[in-house]
């Protein structure tokens, strides 16, 4: 009997030490770029897709070459607003700081500062023209005025039957002369899903 | 797992319900948080979405509003995952108790949720992120509406009131509008189920966008059906901002258990039957009003929770004592099984096992409020000091809230929140 036990107890701690591992959590690092869709919400992938086509758009439209050839200067852009009219909260600013991040590094346009960030660079130029040193200071009142203006909405709509979830999510940007209040580039992306969940669980 | 299974149906949650309550009467909310994050691995995980649930409207009550909507979310999270029917959940259900079972809330908690969470970013002044959850109410609302069963709740009429002042703050009248429609549809039903009658202010609120959105016959029909003229309200909220001020009155209805011991004769077995009740409390009759400006504006019930959560058990309750008098008769047959197998011990610690076991579901999501009180006071921009007032039955002063230096924005909504907890010395038990 003795050792015929041995080999069945073996085998029980093997399970248990498998079983242990299988509990606590793990973390596994991912490249970005890999796509992984877990919930079916909104995810990076999403925000990736809408802005790189919308990029390529952008800097591919005549606005660019016309306001190029009559300024002999690039332009100006000033993010305006996102809003947000879709059925998820959807953080926005990886979107918005994506597209900024990929236009300035085109060298085709410029971005300036919008208002929620200049209200930093302002305190600390003020504080300059006081304290810092005549030759290094930046005085106030050089800052570039934006010729354009980018703004954009997300959508969406959905359609639910039981388990199955259809969500359309539609991307519109804009882009507005400051000049003379002209839409001189409409962009527009449209993502759509299909979401099943499971009926049955553990 | 099954001794896991025994042993998590044996604790539950409710006991610390007592102790929030007693916090949230001496008007602490931040003590009532504090103990329920002590006993938060007390909380089974079976309870998680509950936990969250309260701790999510203590904070709001302390003015936490970001920290609030995150465990909103987390909830929100929690509830998804639970979608669908779980085997091991079912069985559980009908051979231990029904505390086996996730708790996942009643539909009408699941639409509080977005209407709270609304509330919450509206406090913080993001509108756009407000409707994101008047987007939510509307599916949820829909999907309920499906499953048409009489008496069942398919409509909130709060909740829809408030997506439409939120369509409204946002200058999208059509969709206010027809949120507003469905909120005096589903008022009608509330006045006959309930006793909440249609608020004036959805009636002056229909008038005015239905004049707004050119529907002159629909308006013209409101009048008459209203016996209310048109009036000066478009004249009067010109150049104006509004204060919409919600009140949460009290605290949702606790469920208690209510146990009979049965001695099957055939079988001289003993089997126990739990079924939840919600305890009466009567709270003492408030109203409440504002003061601002040197005027006084009463404010209206919009929502009785209470008796949502009444009516919501009164119709699951065939299911619960079904499945009730299943679990007595199957813990019945395997203990007379036993003992009429010469296993008489193993029998009778069945038997015991079966009775110690046999609880009632007393679940519930207890810091929501038990009425819900409204009130829109068109006002000039600028700042102005509120004060709340609660009245008793005799038009007395009760209690007293002062909201400084309110600033009140042209053609747009200011949106303030109280919750008040009737004190212990005001009850009758």
């Amino acid at each position: 009997m003795k050792p015929a036990r041995t080999p069945g107890l073996r085998l029980v701690a093997v399970l248990v030490v498998l079983v242990m591992a299988g509990c606590g959590t793990s973390v596994q690092r991912m490249d970005t770029e890999k796509v992984k869709d877990l919930s079916g919400a909104w995810n990076d992938t999403d925000s990736r897709l809408v802005s790189e086509e919308m990029i390529e758009d952008v800097l591919s439209q005549p606005w660019l070459r016309d306001f190029t050839r009559k300024n002999r200067a690039q332009p100006a852009l000033i993010v305006g607003g996102m809003r947000n009219l879709s059925h998820e909260h959807i953080n926005l600013n990886t979107f918005v700081a994506d597209i900024e991040r990929a236009m300035i590094s085109s060298d085709k346009v410029q971005f300036v500062a919008s208002p929620t960030e200049r209200g930093s660079v302002r305190t600390e130029r003020k504080d300059q023209d006081l304290h810092a040193a005549e030759a290094t200071r930046n005085p106030m009142g050089q800052e570039i005025g934006a010729d354009f203006m980018l703004q954009g909405t997300i959508n969406t709509i959905v359609d639910v039957s039981g388990t199955k979830q259809v969500r359309y999510y539609q991307v519109d940007m804009t882009l507005v002369s400051l000049a003379d209040n002209r839409k001189v580039w409409v962009g527009q992306k449209k993502i759509k899903k299909l979401v099943k969940r499971s009926k049955l669980r553990f | 797992m099954g001794i896991a299974l025994l042993a998590g149906a044996c604790a539950t949650g409710s006991n610390s319900s007592y102790t929030l309550e007693r916090h949230l009467a001496a008007q602490k909310p931040e003590r009532a948080l504090k103990s329920l994050e002590q006993q938060s691995r007390q909380w089974a995980r079976r309870d998680q979405v509950l936990y969250l649930l309260n701790k999510a409207m203590l904070l709001r009550m302390q003015g936490e509003f970001v920290a609030s909507n995150e465990i909103f979310e987390q909830a929100k999270q929690r509830i998804d995952k639970l979608y669908g029917v779980s085997v091991t959940e079912q069985i559980g259900s009908v051979i231990i108790n029904d505390l086996t079972r996730q708790y996942v809330g009643e539909e009408f908690e699941q639409i509080l949720i977005h209407v709270f969470e609304a509330l919450n970013y509206l406090a913080l002044g993001q509108a756009d992120a407000a409707r994101v959850e008047a987007l939510h109410i509307d599916l949820k609302l829909r999907q309920l509406g499906k499953r048409i069963e009489k008496n069942k709740y398919t409509e909130d009429a709060f909740a829809r009131y408030l997506a439409g002042m939120i369509y409204e703050g946002q200058r999208e009248w059509s969709d206010a509008m027809i949120e507003y429609r469905q909120a005096y549809v589903a008022y009608r039903v509330y006045k006959k189920e309930y006793g909440v009658p249609v608020p004036h202010s959805l009636k002056q609120d229909l008038l005015r966008l239905s004049e707004r959105v050119g529907l002159t016959a629909e308006m013209e029909r409101y009048e008459t059906e209203f016996g209310m003229e048109r009036g000066q309200d478009m004249e009067i909220r010109d150049g104006k901002g509004e204060l919409i001020f919600v009140l949460s009155k009290g605290l949702a209805p606790v469920k208690r258990e209510n146990s009979i011991f049965v001695l099957v004769p055939q079988t001289h077995t003993l089997v126990k039957v739990s079924l939840p009740y919600y305890q009466s409390r009567v709270a003492p009759a408030v109203a409440a009003r504002i003061r601002v400006d040197g005027e006084v504006i009463p404010m209206e019930e919009v929502e009785d929770v209470r008796a949502i959560a009444i009516r919501t058990l009164k119709t699951k309750l065939p299911g619960i004592r079904a499945r009730a008098i299943a679990r007595a008769s199957i813990k019945g047959t395997v203990a007379y099984a036993l003992k009429s197998q010469d296993n008489w011990l193993l029998g009778v610690l069945a038997e015991l096992g079966g009775l110690v076991t046999e609880r009632a579901d007393t679940r519930s999501w207890i810091t929501l409020p038990s009425n819900i009180f409204l009130a829109r006071i068109p006002l000039a921009p600028g700042k102005h000091n509120i004060e709340l007032e609660m009245l008793d039955r005799r038009d007395a002063v009760i209690a007293r809230r002062e909201f400084r230096n309110v600033t009140i924005n042209k053609d747009r909504m200011t949106f303030l929140s109280h919750h008040w907890i009737v004190p212990q010395h005001l009850f009758f038990e």
